[in-house]
């Protein structure tokens, strides 16, 4: 019994050593865009496919997890999509270092991907030099939701330094009204903090944090940026554990929270409120000149069969066509990553960012960084957010992981 | 003596009507929320009754609902759940019967280790599993298919069948065996002729519980499964949690109640059978 | 009886299962145990790394809270539902009307799957539109509920869903259990002038040893595989105050690409498990055979 145990386990070692990549029968794109300004997106790009002369297959996935979750096993079961929307950054190491992904340098030569985007973007798409992703969008993430009829009726101007804006929440908060809406997952709270920390050291604070920079931790800075967070705690609501993003962006469409900071995907849901300027802003950041922005793109995994890696070039082709990012992102209210566009394609809040980019520094958000930089941001922050731990805790936690 | 007999009585009804009202209360309010329309849902209590009544959240779940570019609701699912969820429960119970045939009837003592095991077995997560199963499935050259993920779900309902039917075919007496071999009866000849017509009271234990735990299953479908032929629990999840956009609770409460729908039908039509079923020794000692 | 044909004709029968308790349960579990030592973190990779993952698990707060969290609701929930199961049974044997009514009351939560039991949950107990806002506005302004929010009693939600999910059929068994004891006993019992509380209590119960032990384990495995109902009830929050193993072992495996890690969690989960249940029932087993 025992050899034979011993025997089967060999072999299930030996089998998951070797991975051979047999060919597979779909040719599918694993993502997780399901609302209806990203189903518009994907359509986009289907179209641009489908009239290059591709066949769609679509594979959703209710969240990025279990997008990424599939494809490695599907990698692994020998059947893997033909490619996987994901944020670029971290990610990609992942999966190039796992072997995931496909070498795309020649359909990039022929499509002269290198001329259609700026370098620091093309270096997100490459590893090791060679091309193995099609970055299609940078999405900023660092907007700050107002609902300005809450804040007239509260007698609070639009701040603008962050001495301002605590004001304006102990305002808002004599009110009556929830100062600062937020969910109750660690990325939420975390992206509270990137605002803190701007709020604090402004991008070279940010910087210096996402790319291992102890000195910061040194000098009492990331101290002083987990103080500030937990002041914000009084001005938010009771209802906010386990609350999911779009619930909390609610809170500000319906006229009950002054503040909010999220990613740029919540600006579609303002809808009701009429147009940006009027009842409700987009912000980036007020009180730092900085952008962090997180690229986000097609991952290409490795394919055997002609068929399917003539089918990965039709797409890589059609999603790194100018005109069509450029409609994708307005779809999606966000960037291209395309240098082919100007400011007049943009409106709204994207044409803020179009308009910041060249006067602020751009960082690369934490989730845009190794997954290492993210978790410890996320896992510091939500144990001292929730009281797991306390500041000198969190601040040992933050600065192992980072 | 009529005072306190009606007096314990009423105390007996009021302990039940409590506990009733405990596990009837997440149902209701679910129920309610689905049947509101969106506003409502936001603005009003969770166990108000609705005022504007409407049943388009259930049209719209049924057969509308998107999961990112296929809009046809979870109809569709339907379908692709009987599919793998009825072979694989008729494999796992007839596996398990002989099993607890086996074990019950021939007591070999590796066969009881082999219970053993089994049972400690049944502790690992299944998460665990995910991995090599994956690259199980490669080599049998069934990843992804139905088939696939039929297997999976025979091999995983195995211990619990093996443990019901083992159970119960102890507390069948030895002697029947005994007189069947005794006849001239064969190993399998006793089994169809003699153990089997005792048994239909712990095959619908069985099949209720196997039933719903490959119904119900979230993990292998959304990780095995092929996604144009999704189990239901899985299609639910990803409509229900759609990460951006607005959240639509009435649809996708009605979205979840529908999927649930056909494990609660046998609940309640089978129950009674199940209660005599298991009081016909699946738990006597 | 165990000829040696029929001793063939017996091990034939059982090879499918040999091969899922060897290869599909046991395989994969010690596969799992290897990667624990490994260097494991986005795929699996066989570089042995020796007990690296497990000083890192060790040193991760989290996981002790996790650990901690799998005892509070594993006793909360096994004791809570056979309790309450009990109960419910006794209750309903007493019954002259109406049991088939109560009984299916108690019994549906079971066929519903746990994220729907999660969810449902989730919104009874949300503190600004569940059952906090429902009383404050009926008037106790000062009255509290907001469990789900606090870091210290965030792992008791998850009790009461699953025990409002688990209950019915533990209380089918005992149920089952109580009928089918002897009317002779009863009817011997009244004679002596028992009280009938005391019936059950001194004389039903004690005979419903294997239904117990049943009992015991399959609520048992539900505990290791509480995943589903701490995912949707609160994701592990708020932070990580309700984290359980199960989802933590996911977490690892799946969500941060740290394989080794994930898999000395469930390593560590798994032998507790086992170290806890094994004594019971190896005992149980024993007292069968004779």
């Amino acid at each position: 019994m025992m050899k034979f145990k011993k025997i089967l386990t060999a072999t299930a070692m030996v089998l998951s050593m070797a991975m051979p990549l047999p060919a597979f029968a779909d040719t599918d794109v694993s993502h997780n865009w399901n609302a209806d300004n990203e189903a518009e997106t994907m359509r986009i790009f289907r179209e641009k496919y489908e009239s290059l002369g591709g066949v769609w297959k679509d594979t959703a996935f209710p969240d990025t997890q279990e997008s990424i979750t599939s494809a490695k096993t599907r990698f692994i079961g020998g059947n893997p999509p033909m490619a996987i929307q994901s944020a670029l950054g971290g990610t990609l190491q992942d999966f190039a270092e796992g072997g995931l992904l496909q070498n795309m340098d020649a359909v990039a030569k022929a499509n002269n991907w290198a001329a259609n985007v700026s370098d620091s973007i093309a270096a997100v798409g490459q590893y090791d030099g060679h091309w193995v992703a099609a970055p299609v969008f940078v999405d900023v993430i660092n907007w700050m939701y107002t609902n300005n009829e809450v804040l007239a009726a509260a007698g609070v101007e639009a701040p603008n330094t962050w001495t301002e804006f605590k004001a304006a929440l102990a305002a808002l908060k004599s009110a009556g009204y929830t100062g600062l809406a937020i969910g109750g997952s660690d990325w939420q709270e975390a992206i509270l903090f990137d605002h803190v920390i701007l709020g604090v050291g402004g991008a070279e604070l940010y910087d210096a944090m996402m790319t291992g920079d102890k000195s910061v931790f040194d000098n009492g800075q990331v101290r002083t940026a987990l103080e500030e967070i937990m002041s914000l705690a009084e001005y938010t609501d009771d209802g906010k554990a386990g609350r999911s993003w779009n619930d909390t962006n609610t809170l500000m469409v319906t006229g009950k929270a002054g503040f909010f900071f999220m990613g740029p995907w919540a600006a579609g849901g303002y809808g009701d409120l009429g147009d940006e300027g009027g009842n409700w802003s987009c912000r980036l950041t007020p009180w730092a000149s900085a952008l962090t922005v997180v690229p986000d793109g097609f991952q290409f995994i490795a394919v055997k069969s002609d068929a399917d890696k003539a089918a990965q070039a039709l797409f890589a082709a059609a999603v790194m066509d100018p005109a069509t990012q450029i409609a994708a992102a307005q779809a999606k209210g966000t960037l291209p990553a395309t240098n082919q566009a100007s400011a007049s394609d943009f409106s709204g809040c994207p044409a803020k960012a179009v308009d910041a980019m060249a006067e602020s520094t751009s960082v690369t958000h934490w989730n845009g960084h190794a997954s290492d930089v993210g978790s410890a941001i996320k896992d510091s922050i939500t144990a001292l957010w929730n009281g797991q731990m306390d500041i000198d805790a969190a601040l040992e936690k933050m600065r192992a992981g980072l | 003596m009529i005072r306190r007999y009606t007096y314990k009585t009423a105390l007996l009804y009021s302990a039940l009507v409590v506990s009733a009202l405990f596990f009837l209360a997440p149902i209701y309010v679910m129920l309610v929320a689905s049947f509101k329309p969106l506003n409502e849902v936001r603005e009003t209590s969770i166990i108000a009754f609705p005022q504007n009544w409407t049943i388009e959240p259930w049209l719209k779940a049924w057969s509308s609902a998107c999961s990112s570019l296929d809009c046809m609701g979870i109809k569709p699912f339907f379908l692709a759940t009987f599919e793998i969820a009825i072979p694989a429960m008729i494999l796992a119970i007839f596996i398990g019967a002989m099993n607890g045939y086996v074990m019950a009837k021939w007591r070999a003592k590796w066969a009881d280790v082999l219970f053993g095991l089994l049972l400690i077995g049944s502790f690992v997560p299944l998460q665990l599993f995910l991995i090599p199963l994956a690259v199980t499935l490669r080599e049998l050259n069934i990843y992804g298919t139905t088939t696939g993920l039929i297997l999976i779900h025979t091999i995983y309902g195995i211990p619990l069948t093996t443990m019901l039917f083992r159970n119960f075919y102890i507390t069948l007496p030895n002697e029947l065996v005994q007189a069947a071999v005794m006849d001239g009866a064969g190993f399998f000849k006793i089994f169809f002729s003699v153990i089997l017509p005792l048994s239909p009271a712990i095959f619908i234990v069985a099949v209720i519980l196997v039933f719903s735990g490959i119904y119900n299953d979230f993990l292998f479908a959304l990780t095995f499964g092929d996604t144009s032929k999704r189990p239901i629990m899985a299609a639910v999840q990803n409509i229900v949690s759609s990460s951006y956009g607005i959240k639509e609770h009435n649809m996708n409460i009605a979205a979840v109640v529908i999927a649930a729908l056909p494990t609660l039908l046998l609940f309640l039509v089978a129950g009674k059978f199940f209660v005599r079923g298991l009081m016909q020794g699946a738990v006597k000692g | 009886m165990l000829n040696s044909r029929n001793k063939v004709k017996a091990a034939l029968v059982l090879i499918p299962t040999v091969i899922v308790v060897f290869y599909f349960i046991w395989g994969f579990a010690v596969y799992t145990a290897f990667l624990s030592f490994t260097k494991s973190r986005f795929l699996p990779n066989h570089e042995i790394i020796g007990f690296d993952n497990y000083i890192l698990l060790f040193a991760n707060d989290r996981w002790w809270v996790a650990y901690s969290n799998m005892f509070i609701f594993g006793a909360l929930y096994i004791g809570g539902c056979i309790i309450l199961g009990a109960l419910l049974a006794v209750l309903l044997d007493r019954l002259t009307k109406g049991e088939t009514l109560f009984r299916t009351i108690f019994l549906y939560p079971m066929s519903l799957s746990l994220v729907v039991t999660g969810l449902a949950w989730q919104w009874i107990l949300n503190p600004t539109s569940g059952i906090q806002q429902i009383v404050r506005t009926a008037g106790w302004d000062e009255f509290n509920f907001n469990w789900v929010a606090s870091s210290d009693f965030a792992i008791y939600t998850i009790v009461f869903a699953a025990l409002w999910n688990g209950t019915g059929l533990i209380m089918i068994l005992f149920l089952a259990g109580i009928k089918s004891i002897d009317d002779e006993i009863w009817k011997a019992a009244r004679i002596d002038q028992i009280p009938v509380w005391r019936i059950y209590f001194n004389i039903i119960l004690p005979q419903l040893r294997t239904v117990l032990l049943t009992a015991v384990m399959l609520l048992g495995f539900q505990v290791v595989r509480s995943f589903d109902v701490v995912v949707a009830l609160t994701n592990g929050g708020p932070g990580y105050a309700s984290d359980v193993p199960a989802r933590y072992v996911f977490e690892y495996f799946f969500q941060r690409s740290k394989i080794g890690q994930g898999a000395a969690a469930a390593v560590m989960m798994v032998m507790t498990m086992i170290l806890i249940v094994l004594p019971y029932l190896y005992y149980e087993i024993r007292r069968k055979e004779i």
